[in-house]
């Protein structure tokens, strides 16, 4: 089935809050994330787009080729620093992706910015953010970030790329989210 | 699915000649990304290549070569390791830290691969490394020398926990070195572990990102705690799952569960009391106890099996089956989950596999897919007279279109390959054997490793039977 058509498949059934894991092949895992993401901006939804695998600069390009509109988007970008870029205005920047602390912090203040009932995340991967840090701590902001979501109401998708995680990190994300879609 | 690699990795090798830095970046990272899907006769070309581009001038993409070369470890050519390692070390020296970052990164992951030659030179420049000036590279090249603690020269190690213990005190570098510490423990020398230990439990009583990540350190460094400390550790960990900061006292149940191994015969009852009183709604009369602290208490249950006094079983065993009926989705799902992990004394065993086989019908994904890992490992305990009944409930389930009821119900089947009635068997083989052919992520892998339980054959000349098949031969 054409990737498309099967996240819109996947996603009749995801409400706005509903928190969604991602669970991609490497293959696949760059456009169903852009997939999903124009799901969520067709549907009227605002959100904050944590990218720590790419260039905000990039995604934005990317989105505009795909016809996605970006005016709704947030981005907190995890990587852009690490290459010395920090100049976007429209962008909120983090050193590295292993400023957990940092991050959760910028999450917060993101989604309050956002002036809209229907508010998504979305975290551009859970295992780029294992390169950059330790098993134990991704638990612990796993944990953290869906607690935060449920807390608020938000709707999430959260990305890991099929083989690109440790089981006990996959089991916890599983368990803790609504829906699990694997592409 | 070979043809559909390499023309993937075709459109990504084109992609790195394109004229937009940010563009080569991406391919280069989506290369590192595919792994060992890369085809056998493409992996030295694409090393070349990243190897290639990681001597660009665009920031961005030598970071990301830098980080695709650690990436494709596993897949590098032997006579392309030597070249890697080089590179990389020299990428170590680059003007901008977010490439040194990235090469430690890298260079961490290679691990056992990198040439003998070259070993002490890599350790000599990522020790070099955790005195950058940048915080960041200090804490990258912290977590590499954990990961490379195998092919760290004995003279060294000493010489490393050492620093890292030093910088374990700088505010900014706890976390990361404190998981570099643990890993270090397996290769130091008895009186250097006592000293991680005391260390990763002083930073338990830190704030809670730091202390909730030690308790999982002290956790996964289990059975390797030197004898001398083992009852402080298990002492502070036991005070911790009273803490206030509902994270922090999560954390420490969960590492309770997990070092069962280490507590000492004296204080396990207590240990078992205090988690049965965790698995309540209420930890005291007034203090209300949260339903993610009750689900790790259950967890931590099912895996402290081996420490549970036998004359605490029985009650043990009455309060999980009282908990199967929880309105909470997360304490039934956790319930069936330790019930399949626990010895089950014979006269509660009818009652057990009657509330698990109950919660294979549960509205919630969740309970099923642990109610079916748990029936699974039932085997033999399942009496005859239901054996038929159950197993028609999972073959029914690996219709099921949630792919977390389905693997889970497939595996089972496997699992249970003594204990199919005769009568079953040629239903399950053909269900199963068809599922074999089905396309969803590790749908095929599991039903062709039940195919290879039920029928006694090596899952691997089934695959290659499926192939054939596919191959039209």
């Amino acid at each position: 089935m054409e990737l498309k058509k099967q996240i819109e498949k996947e996603f009749e059934t995801v409400q706005e809050d509903t928190l969604t894991l991602l669970n991609l092949t490497a293959e696949n895992y760059f456009d169903a994330v852009m997939e999903s993401l124009r799901l969520m901006v067709e549907r009227g939804e605002k959100g904050v787009y944590v990218t720590v695998s790419r260039p905000h600069k990039y995604l934005r390009m990317e989105m505009r080729k795909r016809g996605i509109r970006t005016d709704g988007i947030l981005f907190l970008d995890c990587i852009s620093s690490m290459a010395g870029e920090r100049d976007d205005m429209t962008c909120t920047y983090v050193e590295n992706p292993s400023s957990l602390e940092e991050i959760s912090m910028h999450i917060g203040s993101l989604l309050d910015k956002i002036d809209s009932g229907k508010k998504f995340l979305i975290m551009d991967s859970f295992s780029t953010f294992l390169i950059y840090n330790g098993k134990n701590s991704m638990k612990e902001f796993a944990m953290f970030l869906i607690n935060k979501l449920r807390l608020e109401g938000v709707g999430g998708i959260l990305v890991i790329l099929e083989r690109e995680a440790p089981d006990d990190l996959k089991q916890i994300l599983i368990a803790m989210c609504d829906r699990v879609i694997y592409i | 699915m070979k043809g559909k690699n390499q023309k993937y990795l075709n459109e990504l090798l084109k992609g790195t000649k394109e004229s937009d830095s940010l563009e080569i970046a991406d391919a280069v990272r989506k290369i590192g990304e595919l792994k060992d899907r890369i085809p056998l006769n493409m992996r030295k070309e694409v090393v070349v290549k990243v190897l290639e581009l990681s001597e660009g001038k665009d920031l961005m993409v030598r970071l990301s070569s830098a980080l695709s070369l650690g990436q494709l470890n596993d897949v590098t050519p032997k006579d392309m390791r030597l070249p890697v390692v080089k590179r990389l070390l020299e990428l170590s020296k680059d003007a901008e830290w977010g490439v040194r970052s990235h090469s430690i990164i890298a260079l961490g992951e290679l691990g056992y691969n990198i040439p003998y030659s070259m070993r002490v030179k890599v350790i000599k420049r990522v020790f070099k490394l955790t005195e950058d000036n940048k915080d960041e590279v200090r804490g990258f090249a912290s977590v590499a020398l954990g990961k490379l603690k195998h092919i760290i020269p004995r003279a060294m190690r000493s010489k490393v926990v050492k620093k890292l213990l030093d910088m374990s005190r700088e505010d900014d570098l706890k976390r990361p070195v404190l998981e570099s510490l643990s890993s270090l423990i397996e290769v130091i020398p008895s009186d250097r572990k006592t000293e991680i230990v005391e260390r990763l439990m002083e930073l338990t009583k830190e704030g809670a990102w730091i202390s909730i990540t030690a308790s999982g350190t002290i956790a996964d460094v289990g059975k390797k705690i030197p004898i001398s400390v083992r009852r402080s550790v298990t002492e502070d960990v036991l005070k911790l799952t009273g803490d206030c900061d509902e994270n922090i006292k999560i954390a420490a149940i969960d590492a309770l569960g997990n070092l069962n191994i280490i507590i000492p015969v004296d204080m396990q009852k207590q240990i078992i009391d205090r988690l049965m009183l965790l698995t309540g709604k209420y930890e005291t009369a007034q203090k209300l106890n949260p339903g993610e602290a009750r689900a790790s208490a259950i967890k931590a249950i099912g895996n402290s099996d081996t420490i549970i006094p036998d004359d605490m079983r029985e009650d043990i065993i009455l309060k999980l089956l009282n908990l199967t009926y929880d309105k909470n989705r997360i304490i039934r799902s956790s319930t069936a989950e330790s019930l399949g992990s626990l010895k089950i004394d014979i006269a509660y065993t009818d009652r057990v596999i009657e509330q698990i086989t109950r919660l294979m019908d549960d509205p919630d994904w969740h309970v099923k897919s642990s109610a079916l890992h748990s029936i699974g490992s039932m085997g033999s305990l399942i009496p005859k007279d239901n054996r038929k009944e159950i197993v028609a409930k999972i073959l029914k389930l690996t219709y099921d279109k949630n792919y977390n009821v389905k693997i889970p119900a497939t595996f089972a089947l496997g699992k249970l390959k003594n204990i199919i009635p005769r009568s079953s068997r040629e239903e399950v083989t053909r269900r199963i054997f068809n599922m074999s052919d089905e396309d969803g992520l590790n749908v095929g892998g599991s039903a062709v490793w039940a195919i290879g339980e039920l029928c006694g054959k090596s899952a691997a000349g089934l695959w290659g039977a499926r192939l054939q098949r596919h191959s039209g031969n």
